[in-house]
């Protein structure tokens, strides 16, 4: 047990910066050039860590090895969810968009029903899938700023959520012995890197953006996109999947709180409300299925 | 003490003080918390190439990963509140009253020493030595005007910070290298303060005046400031190292009058005598009746790493 609780904390106070670090930076730079240069700071790091763990050599031929899966993974685990949040926080307030992406373990049950007919799901998961989804609702639908487009940025980042989801139910039947996490994540974000880079080159900054949006961009890239998933992987090589992911029920409230110290948002009661329901939910609807993160 | 460290201990008190100065000048412009993490920041940069010099990269990050969780918090205790608490009370009070407050630190050490070290007992001239200096403490907090009550307060509770780092370290990163400590401390405070730190950075880059102190505070007062120190104590031993406690807060007085106009008053002088005596008494270093006993007993444990 000594150890675990320092680890849990600490991945979730570095891992829920990330929302805050999104927020201060769309401000200047646009959401798919954003994720580039998120990627540019975070792939370097991942490929020395990785490096370090198996040796250069080794490291070359699994990333080799992964291959489409990796691709896949690039699209739908980091590509499309990083853009789509960015996106989705020009609209919403950072803590907002944590909480809406605490849905993911909801949408992996959904598509497990969907994809996986030998799947069952009891009455009392169905019970907490609805609540997570009422949850989805009240935190989108009762926004107070910004009106529609408010609510359409909640959505896009539920819709990373789905996407996450589904990367982690494509990543659960193949990767069993392909790969270790280090491997796919080492892959699948130099492969984002790759993808977006023409969405990015077609909308780049009008002008030099800040310095705050550039250190913003550096430490989402190296403490929340890096150093997050290395600790991660450390912790799920010590505790492992079961107990690594209730960092998962952690990441929105430490979210909230930096957004709410240090870029004054309001913390509403439909904010509350939304976290409490979609939380419960997680937790009663992810009942039975275990539930892994994509890698 | 040799020549050679008598001048590195005078170098190293000059940097100290100063770094009560290029507070204040940083503080001007730019949030406290952006201000702090940019200093441990670059100090955590300058550090990095010496270490991997120093231990290789293997060595180093071998020891930086078996000790990360009492790293993280010396960082947090030791680095980044203090930092921050300073930075925050320099924007209401002046830098060298900041500094006389926080030469107080040993103090709290012995006073934290009597709480959980057992074998730990202060009577006579030492107890004499701790109330002396807590006065000093009063009086300064005291003699401030309406707000800046907390301002002196939060600069009470740096050297509290200090204190309790001080002890922590001692017990839990007992033979852990000087430098993987400086390191991992100056490394763990950065990733602390980012999240604060950028979100309140300005929007266009600060004047060359503020990067300059961010600059200095980062490589001169903390990076090398470290490496100085842990040099002393070294080659000196731990109990000249400590002298620069006494040093810091007149140079720091001294640079606050010069170059940022400030007033001596009566009361800082009275307030630094008292702290400094009491420092002096109470951490045994000095006993007016040197029985046989005090004199083969070591000093308190000394104040390590304690920088403005």
């Amino acid at each position: 047990m000594r150890g675990y609780v320092p680890l849990l904390l600490l991945l979730a106070a570095i891992w829920g910066s990330s929302y805050l670090f999104i927020k201060v930076a769309v401000r200047d730079v646009p959401p798919a050039a954003m994720v580039e240069l998120r990627l540019l700071f975070a792939v370097p790091v991942l490929l020395v860590y990785l490096a370090s763990q198996v040796g250069g050599r080794k490291a070359l031929s699994e990333l080799r090895r992964v291959g489409r899966v990796g691709l896949v993974l690039g699209l739908a685990n980091a590509a499309l969810p990083f853009t789509l949040i960015a996106w989705g926080e020009q609209h919403v307030d950072s803590g907002i968009a944590a909480i809406a992406n605490a849905t993911v373990p909801i949408f992996v049950v959904l598509l497990a029903l969907h994809y996986r007919p030998d799947e069952r799901v009891t009455r009392l998961q169905g019970a907490g899938i609805a609540m997570g989804l009422v949850g989805v609702a009240v935190l989108a639908g009762f926004n107070p700023t910004g009106g529609w487009w408010a609510v359409a940025g909640t959505l896009a980042v539920v819709l990373s959520s789905v996407s996450y989801a589904a990367a982690n139910l494509y990543a659960g039947k193949r990767v069993g012995t392909l790969a270790t996490g280090p491997v796919l994540a080492a892959a699948s974000m130099l492969a984002a890197l790759v993808l977006l880079a023409p969405f990015a080159l077609l909308r780049r900054p009008t002008e030099t953006p800040s310095w705050q949006a550039i250190a913003s961009i550096a430490a989402l890239g190296l403490i929340g996109t890096a150093l997050a998933q290395i600790v991660f992987y450390r912790m799920l090589r010590l505790y492992g999947s079961a107990r690594s992911s209730l960092v998962a029920y952690l990441l929105p409230v430490t979210a909230l709180a930096y957004g709410a110290v240090l870029l004054d948002e309001p913390v509403t009661g439909a904010t509350l409300g939304g976290l409490v329901l979609i939380l419960a939910g997680v937790a009663i609807g992810s009942g039975r299925l275990r539930l892994a993160w994509p890698w | 003490m040799r020549p050679r460290y008598l001048v590195m201990l005078l170098a190293l008190s000059a940097i100290w003080g100063s770094s009560f100065m290029w507070i204040k000048i940083g503080v001007r412009e730019i949030a406290p918390a952006t201000l702090v993490f940019g200093r441990v920041g670059t100090g955590a940069l300058a550090l990095i190439p010496v270490v991997l010099l120093a231990l290789g990269a293997r060595g180093a990050f071998a020891e930086l990963r078996r000790n990360w969780w009492p790293l993280f918090l010396v960082g947090a205790l030791n680095a980044a509140v203090p930092f921050w608490l300073l930075s925050w009370s320099e924007t209401r009070i002046d830098s060298g009253l900041a500094a006389i407050i926080q030469a107080a630190a040993p103090i709290f050490v012995a006073l934290l020493a009597l709480r959980f070290v057992p074998s730990e007992r202060v009577t006579g001239w030492r107890l004499v030595g701790l109330l002396v200096g807590f006065a000093g403490v009063g009086l300064l907090v005291g003699v401030q005007k309406g707000g800046n009550v907390v301002a002196a307060l939060a600069v009470v509770a740096t050297a509290l910070c200090y204190a309790g780092s001080i002890l922590y370290a001692g017990r839990r990163l007992k033979g852990v290298q000087p430098m993987v400590i400086a390191l991992g401390t100056l490394m763990s405070a950065t990733l602390l303060m980012a999240p604060a730190g950028i979100s309140q950075a300005p929007g266009s880059a600060p004047s060359a005046e503020t990067i300059l102190a961010v600059l200095v505070l980062g490589v001169v007062c903390s990076a090398i400031a470290y490496l100085l120190y842990f040099a002393i104590m070294a080659g000196a031993g731990a109990s000249r190292a400590i002298l620069v406690t006494y040093l810091v807060p007149a140079f720091a007085v001294f640079y606050g009058a010069v170059f940022l106009g400030e007033p001596v008053t009566a009361s800082a002088l009275i307030g630094l005598a008292l702290i400094l005596g009491g420092v002096a008494l109470g951490t045994g270093a000095v006993s007016p009746v040197a029985s046989r006993r005090a004199r083969l007993r070591p000093p308190a444990p000394a104040p390590r790493r304690d920088l403005g």
